[in-house]
């Protein structure tokens, strides 16, 4: 007999029930779904077909649900997928999806809150570098969708007078992530990129900039102190003040400050330079 | 027959996919039109901005939504839809379609297109959701019929009639995806050439094809093989009552290099010009 409980319980119900892990069986009888349509009524919404029962069907956009979801994690976090191994990652995925259902319309950010949601999972092999690992993808996956900015010329850098360079202010381009991690978790990610055999997991303090280079993703490892000169940068601070508070202005470290900072030019880490006010 | 609109018949594209990015940058391949999947470059302005910004240029775009949740109960999402109209002036679409289905409700997405109930409540429900959106798109919104794999009991109308009706009462066009309808037959068992000539000529601005997995018991509209000798047939059923009409060939999972897909694409047009056999039915 036709059941019809109207469009917006109708969509309800179907919704929970694709959402509620368990079997479909135990997912029509899970207390949000019968709340919507009763579970002795679950069948009678659903026509079978020559081939499937009612409940069979409606298991194919559960089935779906989840290895959509997964798989879009698995975009975003391919080095964590390749840890832990095709069962392990989807053990993951799902217990993720299942506290952490999608709220907007893109899958993009889906796996925004993973890196945060980790810590909280028991059972997981080499917890902190796997911690570290999500914490830089979820990082690369923030840099690839950026804006694009232009980085500053050459031209830009020589206008700067050369006295005035301790009251200039850099802004960051838009593609442009510090991250500090507890193992070298990039080196992982380079070696699954290249295809080759993945170094082990040695404990080593990474400072990291995470930048984008003609639309390609870059980490560029830095010093402890040029870290630190960076985030004061970002954080708006003049480059003079940058370099007295992490004590950068000695001759030896201003050889290394030097260096450093042809190199972050070079990569094009900055998109604009101002001048404070004497 | 031409549509309503006299949207053109662009010829034979395919889905602009990041796979083949590199390819079509550095050999600009002679091809119709592309087909974008909008939400793919909503909010993003890494590579792939900068790719379409470069093939927009090049080539005919025509954008493909998958997440408008045109039959929802929830609240149009109005920020959704400026992004998609601010991405249809930068591409210059020839026009903006998605799909006659809901993605989620209370707030959550399930990222699939879930099946309508085909009843009078959801029809009056979506043809005002459906002009709503068009108004503020100020274009008419192009609807494709989807895959699915339940019916719900509650349904009195064939899922042709309610696209039938949706279209003229709510004035919009169809991307009718012939796969689609292959693959809907299939799983309920109606006779796929019905469908086909219930539909109105004049709100049909694309078609779509594509291959599927057959499990057997049902089939998946997995985009993942070449388009099935039965579904050929549909389409020059398709031609030889709306007359050329704007062919996409989607391809989304296993996909190969560029040259294959496109030439599946160009296999449609043998298909305009070879003399009319009856189909397969389902």
């Amino acid at each position: 007999m036709p059941l019809d409980p109207g469009l917006v319980r109708t969509q309800r119900w179907m919704q929970a029930a694709i959402m509620t892990p368990g079997d479909c069986e135990s997912a029509v009888a899970a207390e949000a779904v019968a709340a919507e349509v009763p579970a002795a009524q679950a069948t009678g919404m659903i026509l079978p077909s020559k081939t499937m029962e009612p409940l069979e069907r409606l298991d194919i956009y559960r089935g779906m649900y989840e290895a959509r979801l997964s798989e879009a994690l698995e975009v975003d976090y391919p080095g964590l997928a390749d840890f832990l191994g095709e069962h392990r990652f989807a053990e993951l995925a799902s217990l993720y999806i299942g506290e952490n259902p999608s709220r907007t319309y893109t899958l993009n950010r889906l796996g925004d809150n993973l890196p945060g949601f980790i810590p909280d999972v028991e059972g997981l092999p080499r917890e902190k570098f796997v911690q570290d690992l999500a914490r830089l993808e979820h990082a690369q996956s923030i840099v690839f969708d950026a804006e694009e900015t232009p980085a500053l010329t050459q031209q830009q850098i020589a206008a700067v007078p050369e006295e005035s360079w301790p009251d200039a202010r850099l802004t960051p381009i838009a593609a442009f992530h510090l991250i500090e991690l507890r193992y070298p978790a990039h080196l992982y990610l380079r070696a699954m990129r290249d295809n080759k055999p993945r170094p082990p997991i040695r404990r080593k303090q990474t400072y990291l900039v995470i930048h984008r280079r003609d639309y390609a993703l870059m980490s560029m490892e830095l010093t402890k102190q040029g870290y630190a000169v960076l985030i004061s940068l970002a954080s708006g601070a003049t480059l003079g003040e940058a370099i007295l508070a992490h004590k950068m202005h000695t001759p030896a470290r201003h050889k290394q400050l030097f260096t450093m900072f042809q190199q972050w030019m070079s990569e094009g880490l900055f998109q604009s330079v101002s001048l404070a006010a004497q | 027959m031409a549509n309503r609109w006299g949207y053109s018949d662009l010829g034979f594209g395919i889905g602009l996919r990041t796979v083949h990015f590199s390819h079509i940058l550095s050999h600009q391949p002679s091809i119709d039109w592309f087909e974008v999947l909008s939400e793919n470059f909503m909010d993003t302005g890494g590579r792939p901005s900068y790719v379409l910004d470069q093939v927009a240029e090049r080539y005919p775009i025509v954008l493909h939504g998958v997440s408008m949740s045109v039959g929802s109960t929830d609240p149009i999402n109005f920020d959704f839809l400026g992004k998609l109209k601010t991405l249809a002036a930068r591409t210059r679409a020839h026009w903006v379609s998605d799909h006659l289905c809901w993605t989620g409700v209370a707030g959550l997405n399930t990222h699939d297109l879930l099946p309508m109930p085909y009843t009078g409540e959801a029809l009056r429900h979506t043809i005002q959701r459906v002009k709503t959106i068009s108004e503020f798109l100020e274009r008419p919104l192009v609807l494709e019929n989807p895959s699915t794999y339940l019916e719900f009991s509650a349904s009195h109308w064939t899922e042709w009639d309610f696209l039938a009706t949706l279209a003229e009462e709510a004035d919009c066009g169809l991307l009718l995806d012939v796969n689609n309808v292959y693959v809907s037959s299939y799983n309920h068992g109606f006779d796929p050439r019905e469908y086909i000539d219930r539909i109105p000529p004049d709100r049909v601005v694309q078609i779509h094809l594509a291959g599927h997995t057959n499990k057997g018991t049902h089939i998946l509209d997995t985009h993942s093989d070449h388009v099935i000798d039965e579904v050929w047939d549909l389409y020059r059923r398709v031609y030889r009552r709306m007359g050329g009409i704007a062919t996409l060939l989607e391809w989304d999972e296993d996909i190969p290099a560029f040259d294959i897909v496109h030439a599946e694409a160009l296999k449609a047009r043998q298909y305009r010009e070879a003399p009319v056999e009856e189909p397969h039915a389902a």
